[in-house]
C-alpha cells in the first residue's frame, strides 16, 4: 500500500523475530517463579511466619501475698506501657510534640528522653512511659499512624495496697539486671523479667516469681501487634507456652496487728522497730520498722531515680529493716538473763539480797546505779531494773557465764528467720575479746555487759524471741513468717510448722522468778514501767531498758533530753501478755527515746490492739493488780540519768 | 456495511485482556491497600478506569492521519511538561514527578513514553530511504531521545527514563540498525554504563543496584523491599496463601505495595498458579497487539503499534523482574494493576491507539 509494502512486509517477518524474544523473557520470568514459588516456597513460607510471627515472653502473675487471715497485702494490676521503636519513628518536631502531649511530658522533657532513645538500638522497644493512664493510651491510639513506631506493652504492676506498712518486711520488685543474671545458677532468669529485691519478695522470690511462657502475636512490619481473626487457624500452629503464675504466700503476719504497731510507733513520733511474735510457735505477728517506703513506687518498670536515691541516701534509713538489719545494745534488758544466769548457777536464789546506794566502787573507780534503790532482793532487782545488783551478779557470773546463758536464748546468734541480712548481734566472752583485741578481759567489762551496754549488742528480734522464750518456759522457737505456700488455683504446696530450736534446760522455778518480776514491772508500785507499760485490758510483762548510743565519762554526764538527737539513748521495751501462757511477745525499740518508758507505751497499744482483735466484744477483765491509787503514781523514770551511762569502760 | 466491518475488525483479544487485567488488578488492589489510609483507593481506580473507557472509545474513531500529523506536536508539548515540571511540580517522597490539578496528579512522563513512540513513528515513517540505518543517519532520532530521557531522570525518575530509553531502543532496533553501528553502540555502552554508575546515578539508586546484585547485604534497609518481596513471592508457593490472606501485604511488611510493588500480593495470595496467568494475560495483551503490528496498514501505524506493544512488555518484564529479584528496584508500575491514575490512564491510551491501529488494518 502506498508504495510501501515490500518494507511493511518485511517489518511484519521482524515482528515475529521480537514475539520470541517477549517468549524468551516471559521463561525468564517464569523460570524465576517457579524457582520462588515451588523450589523455595516452603522455606519462604516459613520466613513470612517468622516475619509476621512474633516471639513473645509471656510473664507469669507474681504470687500474691495474703496475710494470717487471707487478707491481699501484695498482689498485681494490669499496667500499660508506651515503647519507642525508634526505627519506624519519625522524629518531627510534630510528632515529638503530639507524643508530649499523649504522654503529658513538657516537650524538652520529651525531647530528651527522644534523644536518649535515639542512641539505643533501633530494632529494640525502648520504654517511653510505664504504667500509662488510658488517656495516654487513647492519645496514642488516635495518634496512630502517625506516631509509627510508638506501641503500648501490656504488663503487670506489682501492687502494695498498704502502701509502706511493713514496707521493709516485704521488700519490693525490680527489673533483672545483669550481674542478677550472671547469679543465677538456674539460668531462670532473662533480661526483663523481675526479681525480689528485699524482704519476703527477695526470700521468697523463686516461689513468688513463677515461669515464664512464650507466645506468638501477629505483628505487622512496624512491629506493632495485631489481632487478626482466625490468626491461629489460618497456620494452624500458633505454638503456646502457657506462663506458670507464681505461688502465692500465707503469712504469719496479721496486717491490722502490723498497722497497729505502725501507728503507734508513728504517733509517739519515733523510728525504731517493733516485732511481734506469737511465743507458742514463733510466728512473727508484726514486723515494723519506721521509717518505711512505698514499695510500689520502686517495683515498677520506671523508677523515678530521685525517690530511689531519696531512699538509699536518706539518713533516717526507711530501706532498712531494723528489727533484723540493726544491733543496740540491750541495756536493761538484758538483766533478766543475768538474773536466769544466776540463779541457774546458784549464785542467787530469790531471797539474795544485795543493798544498792545509788552506785558501787569497783577497782578503781564508781559504778553509778541510776537510782538509789536500798536493800533488793531478786524480784525487785528486776522490777525496779537495780543497777548495783546486777553488777553483784555480773562479779560472781564472770564473762562467760554470762554468755553461755544469752547464747541460750538464741542472742548473739541469728535467728534464722527467713529474710536476708540478718545481723547476729554479739555476746562477748574472753574468747571473743582474745581474738578481736588480743587483749585479755578486763572485769570492769563484766559490770558494763552485767546492764546489757558495752559490746554487747543484739536485734529487736533476737530479744522479742528470747523474752518468748522466757514467756513460754524455755522454748526457743525460729521465728518464721510464712505459714503456707499455695498455688495460685489454691493446691497447698507447702506448710510450716513451728521449728523449735531447742528446749532451754532450767528449772520452772527460775523461769516463776524471773517472769514474776518481769509482771511487777508493769504491775507493781515501784516497777519502771508501772504506768508507760500497764494495761487494763490485759495483764503485760516486760522490761524496760536503754541503750547507749555514746558512752560518757562522769565529767560530761548530761541529760539525755538535752544531748542533740543523734546521741540520744534509745528506749528498749520488751514483753509478752498475759502472764502465764503468752499469747504475744513484742519488743520496741524506739530510738533516741532516752528511756525504756517511751517504748513501753508502744508495747501496750501493739498487745492491747491483738487482744482486741482477739476478744472483740468479751470485756477484758481489768487487773486487780496494782490499785488504781498505785497506777497513779509517775513512772519512775529508770535511768533518768543514762542508766550506766558512767560505765567508763563501755566501748 | 460499516458496523460489520467495525466488528470484523475490532481487535477483541485486546480489549478482552486489557479489562481482564484490570478486573484481577482492581481485586488484587482491594487487598493489597487496606492498611491506614490506603482503604478506598479501588474506588478511585474504579473511576479512572471509567476515565480511560470513555479516552478509549473517543481514540478507536479518530484517524489515524490526525494522530501522525499531531505526533511532533505532541513531542513539543510533552517536552515543555517535562521541563515545566521540575519547576512547578509537585514534590513527593524527593521526586518532582507530578502536576497537581487538584483532581488529579498528571505525571507527564507517563505521557512521554506514548509521545515518543508517536515521535520516532512519524520521523522513520517520513524517512524515504529505510534501513539498515547507521549511526550518522539516527542523530535526529538521538536529538529528540536525549532531551526527554535527560528531563526524567533529573526528577528522578530512574524507571521511566528507562523505559522511555529501552522502548525507543527497541524501536530503532526494529526499523534496523547496521551492525557495525550496532557494534560501537554496544562498546560504547560497556564503557559508559560503569562510568554512569560512578558520576552520573544518585547514591540511592547506587543502593539499589548493589541491593539486588546482593539483597541480603542490608536487610533492613534498601535491601528491605527485595528481600520482603521475595519472601511475599515464594511464601505464596504454588496456591497462594489465599485472597485477602498474604500475611506480608496484609502486615504491611512491603512498602508501596498498592503501587510498584503490588504483584508480590498477587503472588503471595495467588501463587505460581496466579502468576502464571497472569504472565499468560498479558502474554496474551502483546500477543494481540503485536498482531496488530503485523496487520497495520502503514508504517506509522505498524511502528506506532509497535513502539506501544514495546512499552507494554517493557513495563511488565521490568516490573515483574524486580518485585521477583531478577532485576534491581526501579520504580515501574504494572500495567492495569498499579494504582494510580497517569499510569491506568496511559495504558489504556495505548490500549486506544492499538484498536485505532488494528481497525485499519492492511487488507491482503
Amino acid at each position: 500500500m502506498i508504495g510501501r509494502e515490500d518494507e511493511v512486509r518485511e517489518f511484519r517477518q521482524r515482528v515475529w523475530g521480537f514475539q520470541t524474544f517477549l517468549i524468551v523473557f516471559w521463561a525468564i520470568l517464569v523460570a524465576r517463579l517457579a524457582y520462588l514459588q515451588i523450589y523455595q516456597g516452603a522455606a519462604l513460607r516459613k520466613f513470612s511466619e517468622a516475619n509476621r510471627l512474633k516471639n513473645e515472653k509471656l510473664f507469669p502473675t507474681r504470687g500474691i501475698i495474703f496475710d494470717r487471715n487471707g487478707k491481699v497485702i501484695v498482689d498485681n494490676r494490669a499496667a500499660f506501657d508506651v515503647v519507642l521503636l525508634s526505627q519506624y519513628y519519625k522524629n518531627t518536631p510534630e510528632n515529638m510534640l503530639r507524643l508530649a502531649k499523649a504522654l503529658n511530658y513538657s516537650p524538652e522533657e520529651m525531647e530528651k528522653r527522644l534523644q536518649k532513645i535515639g542512641k539505643a538500638r533501633s530494632y529494640i522497644p525502648v520504654l517511653l512511659k510505664a504504667d500509662v493512664s488510658k488517656d495516654n493510651i487513647a492519645a496514642i491510639e488516635t495518634s496512630y499512624p502517625s506516631l509509627l513506631g510508638v506501641d503500648i506493652e501490656a504488663t503487670v504492676q506489682r501492687r502494695y495496697p498498704f502502701k509502706d506498712v511493713a514496707s521493709q518486711l516485704l521488700g519490693h520488685i525490680s527489673e533483672v539486671n545483669t550481674a542478677d543474671i550472671q547469679r543465677d545458677s538456674k539460668k531462670s532468669l532473662q533480661s526483663g523479667d523481675y526479681i525480689g529485691r528485699m524482704g519476703l519478695e527477695r526470700s521468697y522470690d523463686p516461689e513468688l516469681r513463677g515461669v515464664n511462657g512464650v507466645g506468638y502475636v501477629e505483628v505487622d512490619a512496624t512491629g506493632r501487634r495485631r489481632k487478626v481473626e482466625g490468626a491461629e487457624k489460618l497456620l494452624g500452629f500458633v505454638a503456646q507456652t502457657e506462663p506458670i503464675p507464681g505461688n502465692n504466700l500465707y503469712l504469719t503476719i496479721d496486717v491490722d496487728l502490723e498497722m497497729a504497731a505502725a501507728s503507734s510507733l508513728k504517733n509517739h513520733k519515733y523510728h525504731g522497730s517493733v516485732v511481734a511474735l506469737d511465743p507458742r510457735s514463733g510466728e512473727v505477728l508484726a514486723l515494723v520498722n519506721e521509717p518505711g517506703f512505698e514499695p510500689e513506687k520502686i517495683s515498677g518498670r520506671e523508677i523515678d531515680s530521685k525517690i530511689w536515691s531519696n531512699l538509699r541516701e536518706n539518713k533516717e534509713r526507711p530501706l532498712r529493716n531494723r528489727a533484723i538489719q540493726d544491733i543496740y545494745p540491750p541495756g536493761s534488758t538484758f538483766k533478766i538473763f543475768m538474773a536466769i544466769a544466776a540463779m541457774a548457777e546458784g549464785k542467787v536464789t530469790k531471797h539474795t539480797s544485795h543493798h544498792c546506794s545509788g552506785g558501787m566502787p569497783f577497782g578503781k573507780r564508781r559504778f553509778n546505779c541510776w537510782k538509789t534503790h536500798g536493800a533488793t532482793d531478786f524480784v525487785k532487782s528486776i522490777r525496779e531494773s537495780c543497777d548495783v545488783y546486777y553488777y553483784n551478779l555480773g562479779i560472781s557470773l564472770g564473762p562467760d557465764l554470762i554468755a553461755k546463758y544469752a547464747r541460750m536464748f538464741g542472742l548473739g546468734q541469728p535467728t534464722e528467720i527467713k529474710l536476708a541480712g540478718e545481723q547476729r548481734g554479739l555476746i562477748p566472752d574472753t574468747q571473743w575479746k582474745q581474738e578481736r583485741f588480743k587483749d585479755i578481759w578486763h572485769p570492769g567489762e563484766t559490770l558494763s555487759i552485767a546492764i546489757g551496754q558495752g559490746y554487747i549488742s543484739t536485734t529487736p528480734i533476737q530479744l522479742a524471741n528470747a523474752y518468748a522464750a522466757i514467756g513460754n518456759g524455755g522454748f526457743l522457737y525460729r521465728p518464721y513468717l510464712v505459714k503456707k505456700i499455695e498455688k495460685q488455683n489454691g493446691e497447698l504446696i507447702k506448710e510450716f510448722h513451728p521449728e523449735l530450736k531447742r528446749k532451754i534446760e532450767i528449772p520452772q522455778g527460775i523461769f516463776d522468778a524471773v517472769k514474776e518480776g518481769l509482771y511487777q514491772v508493769t504491775n507493781k508500785p515501784g516497777g519502771t514501767a508501772i504506768v508507760s507499760g500497764h494495761s487494763k485490758k490485759v495483764v503485760i510483762s516486760g522490761k524496760t531498758g536503754t541503750a547507749q548510743v555514746r558512752a560518757f565519762s562522769d565529767i560530761m554526764r548530761m541529760k539525755c533530753e538535752s544531748m542533740p538527737n543523734k546521741d540520744r539513748h534509745h528506749g528498749w521495751f520488751v514483753g509478752y501478755a498475759p502472764r502465764e501462757n503468752p499469747e504475744i511477745a513484742v519488743a520496741v525499740v524506739a530510738e533516741h527515746s532516752c528511756h525504756g518508758t517511751a517504748a513501753a507505751p508502744i508495747v501496750r497499744d501493739v498487745i492491747e490492739a491483738y487482744f482486741d482483735k482477739k476478744n472483740p466484744s468479751e470485756p477484758i477483765k481489768p487487773n486487780e493488780n496494782p490499785k488504781e491509787e498505785n497506777i497513779k503514781v509517775k513512772d519512775p523514770i529508770e535511768e533518768l540519768d543514762g542508766e550506766g551511762g558512767d560505765v567508763g569502760e563501755t566501748g | 456495511m460499516e458496523s460489520q466491518n467495525f466488528i470484523k475488525t475490532f481487535n477483541l483479544g485486546l480489549i478482552i485482556s486489557m479489562f481482564l487485567l484490570f478486573l484481577l488488578g482492581v481485586i488484587t488492589l482491594y487487598s493489597a491497600a487496606r492498611g491506614p489510609g490506603l482503604y478506598g483507593l479501588y474506588k478511585s481506580q474504579l473511576i479512572y478506569f471509567s476515565i480511560g473507557l470513555v479516552l478509549i472509545s473517543i481514540l478507536v474513531f479518530v484517524d489515524s492521519e490526525m494522530l501522525q500529523k499531531v505526533s511532533y506536536l505532541s513531542y513539543a508539548v510533552v517536552l515543555i511538561m517535562l521541563g515545566l515540571v521540575l519547576v512547578v511540580g509537585h514534590e513527593s517522597k524527593g521526586s518532582s514527578r507530578w502536576f497537581n490539578l487538584g483532581f488529579f496528579h498528571l505525571q507527564p512522563s507517563e505521557l512521554a513514553k506514548v509521545s515518543i513512540v508517536m515521535t520516532l513513528a512519524k520521523y522513520f515513517s517520513d524517512e524515504k530511504l529505510g534501513g539498515p540505518y547507521t549511526l550518522r543517519r539516527l542523530w535526529i532520532p538521538l536529538v529528540l531521545i536525549l532531551p526527554y530521557f535527560l528531563l526524567i531522570l533529573k526528577q528522578p525518575d530512574m524507571g521511566t527514563g528507562g523505559i522511555v530509553f529501552l522502548t525507543a531502543g527497541v524501536l530503532i532496533l526494529f526499523v534496523k540498525v547496521d551492525w557495525r553501528s550496532l557494534l560501537i553502540v554496544g562498546v560504547l555502552g560497556v564503557i559508559t554504563v560503569p562510568l554512569a554508575y560512578e558520576f552520573v546515578m544518585h547514591d540511592y539508586q547506587r543502593e539499589r543496584v548493589k541491593t539486588f546484585l546482593d539483597p541480603e547485604r542490608d536487610p533492613r534497609d534498601t535491601g528491605y523491599n527485595a528481600l520482603q518481596c521475595k519472601i511475599a513471592v515464594g511464601s505464596g508457593k504454588f496456591f497462594g496463601k489465599g485472597y485477602l490472606k498474604g500475611t506480608q501485604s496484609q502486615l504491611n511488611f512491603i512498602p508501596e505495595q498498592q503501587t510498584d510493588f503490588i504483584f508480590s500480593v498477587f503472588a503471595e495470595e495467588r501463587g505460581f498458579m496466579g502468576a502464571l496467568i497472569l504472565l499468560a494475560l498479558y502474554g496474551s495483551y502483546c500477543f494481540y497487539s503485536f498482531r496488530t503490528v503485523a496487520r497495520a496498514r502503514g508504517k506509522y501505524e505498524m511502528l506506532l503499534a509497535f513502539g506501544l506493544t514495546s512499552i507494554m512488555f517493557w513495563h511488565v518484564f521490568i516490573n515483574i523482574g524486580m518485585v521477583i529479584g531478577v532485576l534491581p528496584i526501579v520504580g515501574v508500575t504494572l500495567p492495569f494493576f498499579s494504582y494510580g491514575g497517569s499510569s491506568l490512564i496511559t495504558f489504556m491510551l495505548i490500549t486506544g491507539l492499538l484498536l485505532n491501529i488494528s481497525r485499519k488494518r492492511y487488507i491482503f
